[in-house]
């Protein structure tokens, strides 16, 4: 909790820095147990429904414990004609998870997207921060068995 | 003049009674009620009848749009949380005596859960009978073809 | 001043306007589903589509684009009608139609869109939601499926009740409105959700399916709960009341009520409810018809007062009767029993007042409630405006949020306002005259007075000046343990303000030194010259409906109506309830046993001779009356309330009779025939006493507001200082410093016969700071047992940030007596809480 302190104070005279210290917050915790928001709505007197409610909307909070690496897989629309669906089962099937699903021991998480922005090299996955593009079924494997 | 008279006139009553015993041999309209019955017609409103559906569910759902529609003010309708936090009729009164048997409240229900029956004895010997409760309305006879 | 042109007709509007309010003005019937005139504009459902002439984009969402100079608008052409039409069928997608069953048919805003504007299919197909209903929050099902996200509820949680509790939650198709984590409902249970949702996704638990809206016959009248005098609309079927709504344009409430007025009907049908008049015989109760019981009153009082004198009778009066009722109950118990021995409210409860008659000159709140909004400065001084009136925190939610007033507030704990504070004083209890003099010597110090109001419009300033000279920061700091900072903070907040209003709560179940919180406050509002002018003053808010008229109308021991001064005052309140002293009581809508803070009431109630209760329910007061009459709630009579603001309303009568039972003035009038004192109106006293100009009433009751009476527009009026000092109470290491607070939902005669206020309320709690806690070895819900030199009682334990260390807060609850730990002096008291 003190972390969580350090960050509410470094924050305390900037007006709007709820998003700023939420992104801290999850990198230092990992995720947003409700212990860090409750700390955070009275750090900055914020109801805790409205810190729940910006946490919910965007896709870069998490409210449950996420993995090590976070597998995000593209089907939009460029993706989806060049056979997303088949690269989604294929990690689906490789690292045992469904969409959405974290592994127990917390290495992996899966998830899909709209649009990953780099519909050039579709079909295209995500790792953490690091691109693949023109993704097969057969480079999957590979790439997943460094991690 | 005076005969001219008196030989139409006769003739008339001939020609009135004439119609008097064609009659005799026409059937006749009157029923003898009550050991003869009416076959009331299809499109007959009589006494209404709330009806259940496939599944034995009541179909009335309390919304009181026949209450509301009803201009003689016949309909009394109590609502409650039932089972499951659904809306339940508690009760269901139509007041026969006040009833014109316009048929707008079988018009104004949204599920078909009110209709008209060719009921038509429903004399009584006191006030109170005349009140019929939801469960006499789901006893009520058939329903007439007389719908939407 | 813009003019622009709407549907070929040309308005003027004021700068700022939007084009929805120039529509408004000139006419023109625009659909809104999001937009409320309370709230800020949003443009959420995009049903108020108009078009403007020479703009880039087709139509344009009139609620939130402010009008132009020039504009040309068309508010009802073919091309918007198809696009409303879009609209609603977007909206009904997901929308359930289940209107046969749902509560808000009739009233639904998307219903009469839907009907208006013919949409009789879809062209869209999409799933319905099947998100679960609430059924497990009290008070408020919330069925997310029928919502709109028009965000409404949203708004008016944050934005008038500063409540925040729900809010938009996820994105996109997901979206709804939700707590956080989903989990039910803990708010204060206002019900304003309720009261905008334009459909049916948040109804009323008590009003569920048990009638519809175009059945009710609605009956403005005014609310029987706190002193702010909202206008309630009942729905009347059946001779019941099914639902209480509200409504913008009527009462100066401006559609806002609180828990208690939305929700706090239930009373008025309980079947607990006395139907005839009682006689105890052989210590057991037996129904008499009135003729019966009102002789035996009579009979009795005359033997008592031939026995042993007027002046062993006594009689208690409550602030919940109308102004009507009070003046004959006073009439009754002066001129046909002959005494002075006469109060309510326990003696203390109207103190306040009082205190404000003695400095000002005018025995009620100085403005009106609606200036609060437009203020620079508000001070709440023991107010918990959450919990006592909230209604008027509305008031300082939009002075804050909508005209940047500053805010302090100085409490015994931490209140929900403290949230947006300017500077935030938590003094120890029982300290307030302490810390108002510390500011005044700030202030005086700091030369932050208003040299010109003092020297003209007031006297007694010297006196104070030596008063406050001991008070100094750091000796304020040491009594009322008020960081020195703060104080400074607190007062130039106060007094740099170019008006600045004061706030204090007055009432029964707070500390008793009403009398001198008022005048300390009165003190601080002369010397910043904060008097007699827009939007400041001092706010004295008391507790109950009537508790203005009840003084107006001379139910105390020193005062005969309209202030006028009595030869021999009587006993008061409590003197009265000493054992011995009387042998003849007539109580009036108060229950004694159950809210004044003395130990041996039943006792003494117990050794009167005959003891005469009259009130709604068999009270544990009236259990041991010997004489109970039953009388009408608000909704069966008709009579005016005076509220803190001394705007006179009227009731109207909605219910017919409860069984056999009369009102309070019926009663009065059939006594006052009896004893043989006069009355002088018509037969119907309840218009003439309005209506006749004679009357001695008639000055203050006249018109609806007596706004032209207000002292201070004479020229030679002048405000009195009147110092006040306070006692220090010290406590050892092992007590604590109990405290009692008024609490919302409570008032016990009303609220403990409603059993859903009741199941919100939750148990009798003491509230204690974790640390204090977990030296005694307590947690959340253990039973505690606390006790002081006057009394011991059980109760829950409840742990919280927000009471300062040392303090233990002892809320009022309807069905247990709190007060008797405070005794007499009604102050904080030294006290410890042991484990159970």
């Amino acid at each position: 909790m003190d972390k969580l302190n350090e960050i509410i104070d470094k924050y305390r005279e900037t007006e709007g820095a709820l998003i700023p210290i939420l992104q801290e917050a999850q990198e230092a915790f990992g995720y947003l147990p409700k212990d860090v928001l409750v700390g955070i709505g009275k750090g900055l007197k914020l109801p805790l429904s409205q810190i729940y409610g910006v946490v919910t909307f965007y896709s870069q909070f998490f409210l449950t414990p996420h993995g090590k690496y976070t597998i995000r897989a593209c089907r939009g629309t460029a993706c989806h004609v060049q056979g997303a669906k088949k690269i989604i089962s294929t990690i689906e099937n490789l690292i045992n998870l469904k969409e959405g699903e974290t592994s127990p021991d917390l290495k992996f998480t899966f998830e899909t997207v709209a649009c990953l922005g780099a519909c050039a090299l579709s079909p295209v996955m995500m790792v953490n921060k690091d691109y693949f593009g023109k993704m097969t079924p057969k480079k999957i494997t590979t790439i997943l068995s460094q991690y | 003049m005076k005969i001219n008279r008196v030989i139409s006139s006769i003739i008339e009553f001939i020609r009135g009674l004439s119609v008097t015993f064609w009659h005799l041999f026409v059937p006749s309209v009157t029923l003898q009620y009550p050991r003869q019955r009416w076959t009331v017609s299809d499109r007959y409103r009589g006494l209404e009848r709330l009806a259940v559906d496939e599944e034995g569910r009541e179909r009335c759902v309390g919304c009181c749009l026949c209450a509301q529609m009803c201009p003689s003010n016949a309909i009394k309708i109590v609502t409650g949380e039932g089972k499951d936090y659904n809306k339940e009729v508690i009760s269901f009164e139509i007041d026969i005596a006040r009833c014109l048997f316009c048929g707008l409240c079988v018009e104004a229900c949204p599920k078909n859960a009110l209709s008209m029956t060719g009921e038509y004895e429903l004399a009584c010997y006191n006030r109170a009978g005349m009140i019929y409760t939801k469960e006499g309305l789901y006893k009520s006879p058939d329903v007439t073809r007389y719908k939407k | 001043m813009i003019t622009l042109t709407i549907d070929n007709k040309k308005v003027v509007v004021e700068d700022g306007a939007t084009i929805l309010a120039a529509c408004e003005m000139a006419g023109s019937k625009v659909p809104t589903l999001c937009h409320e005139k309370k709230l800020l504009s949003f443009g959420a459902c995009r049903i108020c589509l108009v078009e403007v002439e020479g703009t880039r984009t087709k139509f344009t969402p009139s609620c939130t684009t402010p009008a132009t100079d020039g504009m040309v608008v068309k508010t009802m052409t073919e091309a918007l009608i198809k696009a409303r039409r879009t609209i609603l069928e977007l909206l009904l997608i997901s929308h359930p139609l289940d209107c046969p069953v749902c509560d808000k048919a009739g009233e639904c805003s998307l219903q009469d869109l839907v009907y208006e504007y013919g949409v009789s299919g879809n062209r869209f197909k999409g799933i319905k939601f099947t998100l679960p209903v609430d059924h497990i929050s009290p008070l408020i099902e919330r069925d997310l499926n029928r919502c709109i996200l028009c965000g409404k509820c949203v708004r008016i949680c944050d934005e008038l009740q500063g409540v925040s509790e729900i809010s938009f939650v996820n994105r996109g198709m997901r979206t709804k409105i939700g707590t956080d984590f989903d989990r039910p409902l803990d708010c204060e249970f206002c019900g304003q959700c309720i009261s905008v949702c334009p459909v049916g996704a948040l109804t009323s638990k008590l009003f569920k399916y048990k009638a519809r809206l175009w059945e009710l016959e609605n009956i403005p009248t005014i609310c029987p709960y706190c002193s702010n005098g909202c206008t309630l609309i009942l729905g009347i079927k059946d001779n019941q009341i099914k639902t209480i709504t509200s409504h913008d344009d009527i009462g100066i409430n401006e559609g806002n009520l609180c828990a208690k007025g939305r929700f706090g009907y239930e009373f008025v049908a309980n079947p607990l409810r006395l139907k005839k008049p009682l006689v105890k015989r052989d210590g057991k109760f037996e129904e008499v018809d009135w003729d019966e019981a009102l002789g035996l009153v009579v009979t009795k009082f005359n033997e008592i007062k031939t026995d042993s004198g007027a002046n062993s009778i006594g009689a208690l009066g409550s602030a919940r009767l109308t102004n009507e009722e009070i003046y004959l109950f006073q009439h009754l118990i002066r001129q046909g029993l002959g005494t002075n021995n006469i109060d309510h409210g326990g003696g203390y409860s109207y103190q306040g007042l009082i205190g404000l008659k003695e400095s000002l000159d005018y025995p009620a709140s100085t403005n009106s409630i609606h200036e609060i909004r437009e203020t620079k400065a508000i001070l709440l001084l023991r107010a918990d405006l959450n919990e006592t009136h909230p209604n008027i925190k509305i008031e300082v939610n939009l002075a804050i949020n909508r005209h940047q007033a500053r805010l302090i507030v100085a409490d015994n704990k931490r209140i929900k306002l403290s949230a947006n504070v300017a500077s935030n004083l938590i003094y120890k209890p029982g300290t307030e005259l302490t810390l108002i003099n510390g500011l005044i010597n700030l202030l005086i110090k700091n030369d932050l007075i208003n040299k010109d109001f003092i020297k003209e419009k007031t006297t007694g300033f010297d006196k104070l000046l030596s008063c406050v000279k001991k008070y100094t920061p750091e000796y304020v700091e040491g009594i009322c343990e008020v960081n020195p900072q703060d104080l400074e903070l607190a007062a130039r907040v106060y007094a740099e303000a170019e008006k600045a209003c004061i706030i204090v709560t007055c009432g029964m179940g707070l500390c008793g030194n009403n009398r001198d919180i008022a005048l300390a406050a009165s003190n601080l509002a002369l010397l910043t010259g904060n008097i007699g002018k827009e939007s400041s003053g001092v706010y004295i808010l008391p507790e109950k409906n009537n508790s203005q008229g009840a003084l107006d109308m001379g139910a105390v021991p020193g005062f005969l109506p309209g202030y006028m001064p009595v030869d021999k005052p009587g006993y008061s309140a409590f003197q009265m309830l000493e054992a011995g002293k009387l042998k003849g009581m007539f109580i009036v809508g108060e229950n004694p046993v159950m809210t004044y803070p003395l130990p041996d009431v039943q006792k003494a109630l117990e050794s009167l001779e005959f003891l005469v209760v009259q009130d709604m329910f068999m009270t544990p007061t009236a259990e041991l009356a010997d004489v109970i009459l039953p009388v009408g709630s608000f909704a069966e009579k008709e009579g005016t309330y005076a509220n803190l603001g001394k705007r006179v309303q009227k009731l109207k009568k909605a219910l017919l009779c409860h069984g056999e039972t009369k009102s309070d003035l019926e009663i009065f009038i059939d006594l006052c025939q009896r004893m043989g004192c006069e009355i002088t109106t018509d037969n119907n006293p309840l218009t003439s006493f309005i209506k006749e100009e004679s009357n001695p009433l008639t000055s203050f009751i006249k018109g609806e507001f007596a706004g032209e009476d207000k002292p201070w527009k004479n020229n030679n009026w002048k405000g009195k200082f009147i110092p006040v000092e306070s006692d220090e109470i010290k406590t050892d290491r092992d007590e604590l410093l109990l405290v009692s607070t008024g609490s919302h939902l409570y008032s016990g005669s009303l609220s403990a016969w409603s059993p859903h206020l009741l199941e919100v309320k939750g148990e009798a709690c003491v509230e204690v700071n974790y640390k204090d806690a977990k030296k005694i070895g307590l947690d959340a819900g253990d039973p505690v047992k606390i006790s002081s030199k006057n009394a011991s009682i059980k109760l829950k334990a409840r742990l919280s940030d927000n009471i300062p260390e040392g303090v233990a807060v002892v809320e009022t609850h309807p069905l247990l007596n709190v007060m008797v730990l405070f005794g007499q002096k009604m102050m904080p008291i030294k006290g410890k809480i042991g484990k159970e």
